[in-house]
């Protein structure tokens, strides 16, 4: 499915472009309730993966690739790995800020949900925002 | 009688009719919108014509299922059909999104 930047998350933006408000690394979290996102979510309407082997990953600024045809990727793909036993079933991704933990943007997956069940099961993720 | 005559021999006058044309109500569509469809809260997924709409749980604000459904069947959703859980956003947020009571 497509990104979706709720009311806080397109304001976020809007004042990160004119520079009102600083830029700040970003976190992408796993999500594992049963949430399609909407315009009035904000981090609190996620509820984190907590499978073995689970962490929250940090984008950092300088490791996105250059913005090109409206869109932007981070540099590598990154992996979220089981190493146990495990009941999550994840339905999608979202994004905030590493200081404030403004939620950004989410996306939940079209195929969700992914149960992760065992170790070795990973789900890999490749961060792109496109502005078209 | 030269009037008269005039009227016969001249090019027919257009005609100003006034026609009732219906409005063409276009609405401001959004993914992630929050909509009423079969008195049910949803989220708007994708636009189109049928539209996909995910239906939310009122008590715990989670997907329950996913209908394919036209774009007519829908209405924005009023502050107080959203789901509790959901508004991440205040009263005054929500009714600038349209989302009035």
């Amino acid at each position: 499915m497509a990104l979706n930047f709720p009311d806080t998350g397109e304001n976020l933006a809007l004042e990160m472009i004119v520079n009102k408000t600083a830029a700040q690394n970003l976190i992408i979290r796993l999500y594992k309730n049963n949430i399609t996102p909407s315009d009035t979510d904000t981090a609190a309407t996620y509820t984190e993966a907590v499978f073995p082997g689970y962490a929250a990953i940090t984008l950092t600024g300088a490791s996105w690739n250059a913005a090109a045809a409206g869109s932007i990727a981070y540099s590598a793909q990154q992996t979220f790995t089981c190493s146990g036993a495990a009941t999550d079933d994840i339905y999608g991704y979202y994004v905030v800020q590493s200081v404030s933990g403004t939620l950004l943007y989410s996306e939940r997956d079209g195929s969700a949900p992914f149960a992760v069940r065992v170790s070795g099961d990973a789900i890999k993720i490749t961060p792109t925002i496109g502005a078209n | 009688m030269w009037d008269k005559l005039k009227k016969l021999f001249s090019k027919e006058q257009p005609v100003e009719v006034q026609v009732d044309i219906p409005f063409l109500i276009t609405r401001d569509w959004r993914k992630g919108m929050w909509v009423v469809c079969n008195g049910l809260p949803a989220i708007l997924v994708t636009i189109a014509d049928p539209c996909e709409i995910h239906y939310v749980d009122k008590k715990t604000g989670e997907t329950t299922n996913i209908s394919f459904v036209p774009i007519t069947a829908l209405r924005q959703a009023k502050f107080t059909d959203i789901p509790e859980c959901r508004l991440g956003i205040s009263e005054e947020k929500a009714k600038e999104l349209g989302y009035g009571t």
